[in-house]
């Protein structure tokens, strides 16, 4: 015999807002400009992100050799704060579905 | 020699010439400027890049996100410059202009040295790294305080760097 869900409890993790699992995580990217010195974009990824020097080198290098890279994944109002920070210090981001 | 450092006490200074300190005091005035007095998006090149697009795209997302956030941006943009003004408003002494930093200061420094550099960068439609040589004496100044605030700002990232 399988108990009935309890709809109360269904109801609460929804309105909670955690079924996101259905859903495609978010990505924010930071694209590669000609300006911005590699120094400040490692830093930023530092101070903004938390990374350690050698994977805030790491992502940097990869906005400089491939034109982008993921800095950070998750739901999109997350995202769109972390876009509004890149933007702050003067970095290009945007976000995007993570399959897009 | 112009640019900043850190004390043996950890505090952050900058030392320029008065000119040095002039132009930097006109340029964050002149984003301050560019900031305030903007009108639609997408009519000026430096606008567009100082307050990009958050959706690559997706033009309605990137209207909404646009519509509540970009007046907070040009904001905190506007006053930064004018911490950065202020901070340079000091009497010279035997001609160089010494200030000290604190660490709001160093946030408002090097977002408004970026904001700067990305102006001018796109005011001399800089498209890459290289070197690019320029069209008139104009450009040329340009692209001369373009390197050298590229400098300053690589100093102020190692004085803090620790």
């Amino acid at each position: 015999m399988v108990q009935t869900l309890d709809r109360t409890d269904l109801n609460a993790v929804v309105e909670q807002g955690e079924l996101v699992l259905l859903d495609q995580p978010w990505v924010t990217l930071v694209w590669n400009d000609p300006v911005n010195l590699m120094s400040y974009v490692s830093w930023v990824f530092r101070s903004y992100f938390g990374f350690d020097k050698a994977e805030a080198d790491r992502r940097m290098l990869l906005v400089h050799t491939e034109g982008r890279a993921v800095v950070a994944t998750g739901v999109r109002e997350e995202m769109e704060r972390h876009v509004e920070a890149m933007h702050d210090f003067g970095l290009w981001a945007t976000l995007q579905k993570a399959d897009a | 020699m112009s640019g900043f450092s850190r004390s043996r006490s950890g505090d952050v200074t900058g030392t320029f010439s008065v000119d040095e300190a002039r132009i930097i005091r006109d340029l964050a005035g002149q984003i301050s400027g560019l900031l305030t007095d903007r009108v639609t998006h997408g009519s000026d090149p430096a606008l567009d890049r100082l307050l990009p697009d958050a959706y690559r795209d997706n033009d309605d997302n990137a209207a909404e996100f646009r519509r509540f956030t970009e007046d907070d941006l040009a904001e905190r943009k506007v006053r930064n410059a004018g911490v950065v003004v202020l901070s340079l408003d000091v009497a010279p002494k035997r001609k160089r202009v010494s200030i000290e930093v604190d660490d709001p200061g160093v946030q408002s420094w090097l977002r408004t040295l970026t904001d700067i550099r990305l102006t001018l960068g796109s005011r001399l439609n800089t498209v890459d790294e290289a070197p690019r040589t320029p069209q008139d004496e104009n450009e040329e100044i340009m692209l001369s305080i373009y390197d050298w605030l590229g400098y300053v700002q690589e100093t102020l990232i190692r004085a803090i760097d620790v």
